[in-house]
């Protein structure tokens, strides 16, 4: 455990000689959502969470290449198995407890939603309203709370396909800036949707109904009880199964990889 | 001058008094406009329909749209008829009187009106158990012995839920008999009878096979002669291929059935605007055609004008159906009420709706590709009938005019307040749901809770559920209290029963599932490892792994049985794919089990391996939970689903 903490420290001792300026344009993003929430609408902060997580992998993997800090792990008495937890345990725990910070922020400015300028709630509120009744379980709170945590578990999910590159390619100046690593998760989104349309139009949506009809009932069912909070651990469960599942794929191809 | 002007001043003013101080009635009846219960008078609701109709955007539309048929009667008269859309899109057929639709559910009402007969003719006891009108040891897989009656099974009260089978034939030659039909299809019994309303089509069919033993004719022929004969219904058939009126079969072949998809289209208007506009679009199911082996539950098919004459019969003083008027009376006097309110939420199988200032019975139908509604007032005897060859077409849009709405303003007065639903908090789920057998699970995946719902009480365990928009009508609840002490809501013949610790349960059902995708992840890391020679296997590894694909196959399987039924539009599964799920299910029952062993094992031998602990108890974790998932939810129980 000591060794684990020691390499964190390690790994933040890297990162606090990086470029001020990227680190601030993290910041700045990353506090200009929280701000667009607490002014507009509170689950916008969601945004924030993204950022930091899409961007958190390659700031601190990219200070190795930035001091050549890499060369530090050859040197310090230490296993690979160690440096792959370390770096995930490092970026999940900073990941999650500023999300939980947010969720706290986002729970309290929900409270104060009335004097917002409401720009998505009220008007999504109003069709519920004209919908709801019986047979229509789940309530605008608990799709919120359901959405803020699922897009918690996607960049959870994001992150560790990044340290699984990172350890299974090493790190390249072509290919491992910040930068790209935004546009590559837009991107991604893009290949998902284009690739989700061209399924659609090319065999027909009624292939992929049946399947969609069990997921989005079984998603509804759970986001139904405790204002969404079941749905929400499940979701969160995901996320942290998919990281640990990552994890041991890294050490296997951290261990196999030539440095 | 001054005498004619005041003589004349005078009888103006006394003609006008006369004419003001007339009762209404006679005033409307002079002038034949006579007034709906909504209050609207029958004549502007006709201007206004046929101001629709003549409409350039409906002509232009009429030929390109589903058949949409209504009717509109008072007493014998008819007083509005609409035939609109084709019965055939593609050919421009035009829907007309010769148009021939299957009716669904209403279908049902067939098989309660000769129950009645028969009551009324002293050869059936509405209060005796069913069995004495069946063969001996009918049924096999009832849950209760308390008896089940007539009664029951016309409230939806004999304990069963929907069938989990499939009932329709593809080939004619290959249908059974409807009391073989009924032994293969019989759904588990659920609720104790005479408690819970769960509305059942097997219930139905079993009446009707009631009443081909009772009356010594085969039910198809009984209905031809007790309900189509006297009432002249020429036009409609009750068997399950037709054969017994070849014209509504040639009819019939002639409707396509549509569903419909709405998107976005930009065309340009008369001034060269660009404007946006929603296009229906119709999509072709083809004729639809299915041969229900319990075809008493939704047979019927035939014209609209069949149906309003069917429909009159009940607003008829002169009861064409029955011998006595008592027998009719009975049938629209409510079998059971919300509450302890004199207000009916069900009438010997016949729905009840509430409005602000009527009550109407009828009945509605859904089959593959029709829709059908009957609704009539006893009172006033003014009815509306409906059909559609298009599922999202409901052909009700005449209710509103002719009975009105049901808004907890007129209802229950201005200043109602909002009802205080604590008492009744908890999740509720549709008894009609699968309560037993693999289909278990659905039930689950279902349930809502009332917590957040606008109430307004209207008498003590009765409320009324407001919306704040003016377009959406309200709707009366009752509650009801079982014997198992759960709670239940019941609107008409539904019923949404209490699930009792719903949260733990349904954590089970999602922890089936998330063990399922968590194996699928394990593998691939196990794969992983074994090809790094980094794998470190626990004891009984390959029991082990192979636990891990049971969790992976019984939750696909458990899949396949919500893809099966939507793709076969929720008609059921066959007997032989119930069979392999099942099967399925149990080998991965007993795999589980052995892995869940395995684990147990494994934590508790002294094995030196990277994490075993951790491994051993998450291995054991992951199985309990599948196994115990696998019972609660009977996966394997395709015998009695």
């Amino acid at each position: 455990m000591k060794k684990i903490i020691d390499l964190i420290r390690v790994d933040l001792i890297s990162a606090k000689g990086r470029n001020k300026g990227i680190f601030f344009l993290i910041f700045l993003l990353t506090a200009a959502f929280v701000v667009i929430g607490m002014i507009t609408e509170a689950l916008f902060m969601v945004f924030s969470i993204i950022v930091l997580g899409v961007m958190l992998v390659p700031f601190i993997t990219m200070a190795e290449k930035t001091h050549n800090a890499g060369k530090i792990f050859t040197v310090i008495p230490t296993d690979r198995k160690s440096i792959v937890i370390s770096r995930f345990a490092l970026t999940t725990g900073i990941y999650t407890v500023f999300s939980i910070i947010i969720f706290i922020l986002y729970l309290i400015m929900e409270k104060f939603s009335d004097f917002h300028t409401s720009m998505i709630s009220k008007d999504i509120s109003n069709l519920y309203e004209v919908s709801s009744g019986f047979g229509t379980g789940i309530q605008m709170k608990a799709m919120e709370n359901s959405i803020f945590w699922f897009i918690f578990a996607v960049t959870l999910m994001v992150m560790a396909g990044q340290h699984r590159r990172y350890f299974k390619n090493g790190i390249s100046s072509k290919n491992n800036n910040l930068l790209k690593s935004f546009l590559k998760f837009l991107g991604g989104i893009a290949i998902f949707y284009a690739v989700s349309a061209g399924i659609i139009f090319i065999f027909n949506i009624d292939i992929l109904k049946p399947a969609l009809i069990v997921l989005v009932n079984m998603l509804i069912a759970l986001a139904t009880p405790m204002n969404g909070m079941l749905l929400s651990i499940i979701l969160i469960f995901i996320g942290f199964g998919f990281t640990l599942y990552q994890l041991v794929s890294s050490v296997v191809d951290y261990e196999a990889r030539e440095l | 001058m001054k005498r004619i002007l005041r003589r004349t001043a005078a009888i103006i003013a006394s003609a006008v008094l006369t004419v003001c101080t007339q009762p209404f009635s006679a005033f409307a009846e002079d002038d034949g406009d006579i007034k709906f219960p909504s209050g609207v008078p029958v004549s502007s609701v006709i201007k206004i329909q046929e101001k629709i109709d003549a409409h350039p955007y409906n002509i232009k539309k009429r030929d390109k749209s589903n058949a949409h048929v209504e009717l509109i009667f008072h007493g014998d008269e008819i007083l509005y008829t609409r035939y609109y859309g084709c019965t055939n899109i593609e050919e421009h057929t035009l829907a007309d009187e010769n148009s021939v639709f299957e009716w669904g559910s209403i279908s049902k009402t067939f098989t309660w009106v000769s129950i009645m007969q028969l009551w009324e003719q002293g050869k059936i006891d509405l209060e005796a158990d069913i069995r004495t009108y069946l063969p001996d040891n009918f049924f096999r897989h009832l849950k209760y012995d308390d008896p089940i009656t007539l009664m029951d099974i016309m409230n939806h009260k004999g304990g069963w839920c929907e069938k989990f089978y499939d009932s329709t034939s593809a080939d004619m030659a290959a249908m059974p008999s409807l009391e073989e039909a009924l032994r293969n299809t019989e759904p588990a019994q659920t609720y104790r009878p005479g408690e819970v309303a769960s509305y059942s089509n097997w219930a139905a069919a079993l009446a009707g096979l009631i009443v081909q033993r009772v009356s010594g004719m085969d039910y198809v022929e009984y209905v031809h002669k007790n309900i189509f004969e006297p009432l002249g219904m020429e036009h409609t058939t009750a068997g399950p291929d037709f054969t017994d009126n070849p014209w509504v079969r040639e009819q019939r072949l002639k409707t396509i059935c549509y569903e419909t998809s709405l998107h976005k289209s930009y065309i340009e208007n008369e001034y060269g605007i660009i404007e946006d506009e929603m296009i229906e679009e119709y999509k072709s199911k083809g004729t639809c055609l299915f041969n229900d082996q319990l075809y008493p539950c939704g047979a019927i098919t035939g014209t609209l004008g069949d149906l309003a004459t069917y429909a009159q019969a009940f607003v008829n003083d002169d009861h064409p159906l029955f011998q006595n008027a008592e027998t009719q009376e009975k049938l629209l006097s409510g079998s059971s009420f919300y509450g302890n309110t004199d207000i009916p939420c069900f009438s010997y199988g016949f729905d009840v709706k509430e409005y602000n200032y009527t009550r109407t019975f009828g009945h509605t139908g859904s089959t593959f590709g029709c829709v059908a509604n009957m609704e009539f007032d006893p009172v006033s005897k003014f009815g509306v009938v409906g059909l559609s060859n298009c599922g999202d077409d409901f052909p009700n849009s005449l209710c509103a005019s002719v009975f009105g709405r049901l808004k907890a303003q007129k209802y229950i007065g201005e200043d109602y307040e909002k009802a205080d639903m604590t008492p009744y908090s908890g999740y509720y789920s549709n008894t009609r749901t699968h309560a037993a057998g693999m289909g278990k699970f659905i039930l689950y995946m279902d349930a809502f809770s009332i917590d957040n719902i606008n109430a307004a009480k209207v008498a003590d365990d009765v409320f009324l559920e407001y919306h704040s928009e003016d377009y959406y009508d309200d709707s009366i609840y009752g509650i009801v209290y079982n014997s198992d002490g759960t709670r239940g809501i019941v609107n008409s013949c539904s019923e949404y029963l209490e699930i009792k610790h719903y949260v733990p349960k349904l954590c089970l059902l999602a922890g089936f599932m998330l063990c399922g995708v968590a194996s699928l992840f394990i593998l691939l890391a196990k794969r992983k490892l074994n090809k790094a020679h980094k794998a470190a296997p626990l004891s009984f590894a390959h029991i082990i792994t192979a636990g891990q694909f049971a969790k992976i196959i019984s939750l696909a399987a458990m899949i396949s049985i919500v893809v099966i039924r939507v793709k076969g539009d929720n008609d059921g599964l066959t007997k032989t794919e119930g069979t392999v799920i099942g099967i399925i299910q149990f080998v991965c029952l007993a795999v589980c089990g052995l892995a869940l062993i395995a684990a147990a094992y494994s934590f508790i031998a002294k094995k030196k391996l990277p994490y075993g602990r951790i491994r051993s108890l998450s291995c054991f974790a992951g199985n309990l939970i599948t196994v115990s998932a696998m019972f609660f939810f009977e996966m394997y129980n395709f015998w009695c689903c």
